[in-house]
């Protein structure tokens, strides 16, 4: 199982991409892909697919109100709808069953004819109170054919040329953020539903992560081998803007934000950058934790510029490979400039 | 006392005298986005005089070093605990209103190099 992508729900596809080719830098999107009527067993979408790393980022429009993103849109505006998993077709059909049987919410199955891609939904009423969307290539016709959709779609699908050139720092899609009420119930669903247990919590022992934004939360993150990983988080105080959101939504889970990972040497340069390209940032200029000591820098964007999505950035960290070591994130200079001391100091010999 | 900017935010709610509010709680996001250029230059937190016309004053310091002509925002001058600065409401006013805002540097203040 692998995170693949942020999906967001936006009134206009184009403008979205407009601003998102901006904010990403066209250096950093591989591959671009329009998706013109794609159809599930809800409804229909058209939009772009951003081919970035680790994790892609979908912007899509749906066509009415009645299925899952029209109804998201319609109750919630634009935002992070939900996110994608890939799986090999034989943990696909296992984890649709492990799901059923588990009383989870799941959708039939859809099948993108076109692109002989399967996909079912664990739906927004389920006890992780987000829609998560689970997606494989089919090798073989599914076990469970006779209750899937089948769809002959895309109608279209076209590799978009990318013509203006906007150069930026290197910038990684990472993170999801699920902000929940019940930290631990969550916490144990989200480790049933990945097949995978935390492997970082900020609070416990630790103190609380303090945004420097009037939010004070604790943390579990979910990794992926792609670097890219799933977070949640519980918000201790009502007052700060996690919780605020959620009490105006009425929901006890939600997509709070996406996280892009930065080079830490490039912080300054690129929040210099999308200030100056009207985005708006959240504060006058990047944070540097120290609270907890771990010395990132981080800053957010706010969703007035970015189609209702809350954009954050942190410096450029892997989890460390020997889980028993001391180190608690492991900085990534790869693409990195060198100022005084050459990051290769650290190479393996 | 020198200008460091002005300018004129929508009031987002009904405020009444004696209310304790702040920039987050009086002003909705896309107030707190309008553009201010900055008349002058001035160094991180520098104290700032912001006085809100007919509202009341605070005084509130500067996130980062700023440079004359410069285009800011209440976002981008200040952080969230500036922001959210208690700032005692000394007359009613109704959600609406438009509040004419001062910000000077305070007399102790250094101007940026």
């Amino acid at each position: 199982m692998e995170l693949a992508s942020i999906n967001i729900v936006v009134r206009d596809a184009d403008a979205a991409l407009a601003t998102y080719l901006k904010l990403i830098g066209t250096n950093n999107v591989s591959e671009l892909i329009k998706l013109t009527g794609l159809k599930d067993d809800t409804e229909t979408v058209d939009g772009y697919w951003l081919k970035t790393r680790p994790l892609n980022l979908a912007i899509l429009t749906p066509r009415g109100d009645k299925g899952r993103m029209g109804q998201f849109h319609q109750k919630y505006g634009q935002g992070i709808h939900h996110m994608q998993l890939h799986l090999g077709q034989d943990e696909f059909e296992q984890t649709y069953e492990r799901f059923n049987s588990l009383g989870w919410p799941v959708s039939r199955p859809s099948y993108f004819g076109k692109f002989s891609e399967a996909v079912f939904w664990l739906e927004e009423s389920g006890p992780q109170g987000v829609p998560v969307k689970f997606a494989t290539k089919a090798y073989h016709t599914l076990k469970m054919w006779p209750e899937v959709v089948y769809n002959d779609t895309p109608q279209r699908f076209e590799v978009v040329e990318i013509k203006e050139k906007i150069i930026r720092p290197r910038v990684d899609l990472k993170t999801p953020v699920v902000s929940v009420r019940d930290f631990e119930k969550q916490t144990q669903i989200w480790a049933t539903l990945l097949s995978r247990p935390a492997r970082m919590r900020e609070g416990g022992e630790r103190p609380p992560v303090d945004d420097r934004r009037g939010n004070q939360f604790i943390a579990q993150m979910f990794q992926f081998a792609n670097t890219s990983k799933i977070s949640v988080y519980h918000a201790l105080n009502p007052e700060g803007s996690i919780r605020r959101t959620l009490s105006r939504y009425g929901r006890d889970s939600m997509y709070y934000d996406m996280i892009f990972h930065v080079q830490r040497d490039a912080t300054h340069e690129l929040w210099r950058q999308w200030e100056k390209a009207g985005f708006f940032m959240v504060d006058p200029k990047p944070l540097l934790n120290t609270g907890q000591g771990n010395g990132n820098y981080f800053f957010f964007i706010h969703p007035l510029s970015t189609h209702g999505v809350v954009c954050e950035f942190v410096s450029q960290w892997n989890f460390p490979e020997n889980e028993e070591g001391d180190a608690y994130m492991v900085f990534d200079w790869s693409d990195s400039r060198v100022f005084m001391v050459n990051p290769d100091v650290n190479a393996k010999h | 006392m020198v200008k460091f900017a002005r300018v004129r935010m929508i009031l987002g709610k009904d405020v009444k005298k004696g209310d304790q509010e702040s920039l987050q709680t009086l002003f909705h996001s896309m107030e707190r986005y309008r553009p201010i250029t900055l008349l002058t230059s001035a160094a991180e937190d520098a104290n700032l005089r912001v006085v809100l016309q007919g509202l009341g004053a605070t005084e509130l310091k500067l996130g980062d070093d700023m440079r004359k002509g410069q285009v800011k925002t209440i976002m981008t001058l200040f952080w969230y605990a500036e922001r959210a600065k208690p700032i005692e409401m000394k007359h009613k006013a109704r959600a609406g209103k438009i509040i004419p805002i001062d910000m000077t540097l305070a007399p102790a203040a250094k101007p940026a190099a």
